[in-house]
């Protein structure tokens, strides 16, 4: 078996030296910075210390961390690129769902416009032929009344609607679907009835056509409850305060100390440090130029 | 399961439906703290059933909302009926009373506010249960919640599908024998 080395082996096991002949010569350059008793001088061999590590470091940096870094960063690119794409299809799709639901809201008020209108056709119809018989019981004259009677036609207004997205194949199938009223039927009834009235000798009668009416707001109720619901896929939203100018910066500042009652629930810090420390070095300063204190606040003193 | 003695209690308050015999779907659920919300719902409940003033905002907008989409349905029907019956089932026998916001021909109707979307509030709140117990109550052939959202302030409409299983169980266990 052979034990010779590849080129990256060798020089693998050359890093491991490189390594450890940078350490040893940073632990002198440290011990010689301890013999070190006057300030500038110190800092100029920390610097050098500094310096001398970094040389090496930065190779380390260069030749292994940033390649071996180079994979992520480019899956990282590619999910960035994924989110905003899976973000664009679910916006196309709320889209396309929020239009399905219009439409199938807008189906069901031509539906209920429908049974409105019929419902209106039906109570009017039932209301004239009642007012036929009640004006020919008056005069006794059952001949007029039956011959009257059969000229009643029944009439509405056109149905209460306006669309923009139902086509008028649709306005068919949906006017198709609804009840409408048997006309024939009342009017078999009312005549019958009338027959009845004119034998018993009554003056006149009153008809109450509310049940027609609260069978329409029945048939209503259907409608609404039977009127698909999409869930829609969610597209979460949310603000974002833009701060690129001092008086942007100002407002938050001044926003900020108005929520003051809602932070519990507003904000979640490791630290308070982390959220304002540039919000409190202005502060700081303020006090050191002012002597100004404020409620609340701490301040240490710091040597330098 | 069948349903005798059934009665309409027209024109008593709340405090008195609630002095009448049966056993009655919130009694069944068990004594509880009303919650802000169910007092909401109760000053809702008032206004638009009751024509009493809304007294604040919220009841004040709900009723708007209700009023102009189902104006005719509140204007045609009678409001807040109570109901008594014996249901039967198996040799046993339960009284049962309950008290409906909404009666129109053959159709009753419960009024919710709610903070979520009806569809998961039935099952959750046992509507279906408490409308199936109005229907046998009343005699009703169909049952409808309105439901208004105080979230997206819109109002949604279910028909209820009856759940009889339930009130076959509540007799086995609640109710008399024969």
């Amino acid at each position: 078996m052979s034990t010779q080395l590849t080129v990256v082996q060798q020089g693998w096991l050359a890093l491991a030296d490189t390594k450890q002949k940078v350490a040893d010569r940073l632990h002198k350059m440290e011990l010689s910075l301890q013999l070190k008793t006057d300030l500038k001088e110190y800092k100029k061999g920390l610097d050098e210390l500094v310096e001398f590590r970094i040389k090496f470091t930065n190779q380390i940096t260069n030749a292994l961390i940033k390649p071996m870094m180079d994979y992520e960063n480019r899956a990282k690119e590619h999910y960035v690129k994924m989110q905003a794409n899976d973000l664009e299809e679910r916006k196309i799709r709320k889209q396309q769902e929020q239009e399905a639901q219009a439409l199938e809201e807008e189906k069901a008020l031509y539906r209920i416009a429908l049974v409105k209108y019929y419902s209106q056709k039906e109570q009017r119809y039932v209301q004239a032929c009642y007012n036929v018989v009640n004006h020919f019981l008056a005069k006794g004259d059952k001949e007029g009344c039956f011959k009257e009677l059969a000229e009643v036609k029944p009439t509405a207004e056109k149905p209460d609607f306006t669309g923009t997205l139902i086509t008028d194949e649709m306005k068919r199938e949906i006017a198709s679907l609804v009840v409408k009223p048997d006309f024939n039927m009342h009017y078999a009834n009312i005549k019958a009835d009338a027959e009845k009235y004119f034998e018993m000798g009554i003056g006149s009668v009153e008809k109450d056509t509310t049940e027609i009416e609260a069978k329409a707001a029945i048939e209503t109720l259907s409608i609404k409850a039977e009127t698909p619901k999409i869930i829609s896929t969610k597209v979460k939203t949310f603000s974002k305060v833009e701060v690129s100018t001092q008086e942007e910066a100002k407002a938050v500042i001044v926003a900020f100390l108005q929520c003051y009652n809602y932070w519990d629930k507003l904000i979640k810090v490791r630290s308070w440090d982390s959220l304002c420390d540039k919000m409190a070095a202005a502060v700081a300063k303020h006090h050191d130029e002012t002597g100004e204190i404020f409620e609340g606040l701490t301040f240490k003193t710091v040597e330098k | 399961m069948i349903t005798i003695k059934n009665q309409i209690v027209h024109n008593i308050a709340f405090d008195e439906y609630l002095k009448l015999p049966g056993q009655s779907y919130s009694g069944l659920k068990g004594s509880f703290n009303p919650t802000p919300a169910m007092a909401l719902g109760t000053k809702v409940h008032n206004h638009v059933l009751d024509g009493e003033k809304a007294t604040d905002e919220a009841v004040y907008e709900i009723g708007k909302v209700l009023m102009a989409e189902f104006g005719s349905i509140l204007q045609l029907s009678k409001k807040e009926i109570s109901y008594t019956c014996d249901m039967h089932y198996d040799d046993m026998m339960l009284p049962y009373k309950g008290r409906v916001d909404i009666k129109i021909l053959d159709t009753i109707v419960d009024l919710k506010i709610l903070s979520q979307p009806i569809k998961g509030s039935i099952k959750m709140f046992g509507y279906d249960k408490q409308i199936t117990g109005y229907m046998l109550g009343s005699g009703a052939t169909q049952g409808f919640i309105i439901a208004y959202n105080k979230v997206s302030k819109k109002c949604e409409v279910e028909k209820i599908t009856p759940d009889y299983n339930f009130w076959e169980n509540i007799i086995r266990k609640h109710g008399k024998t024969n």
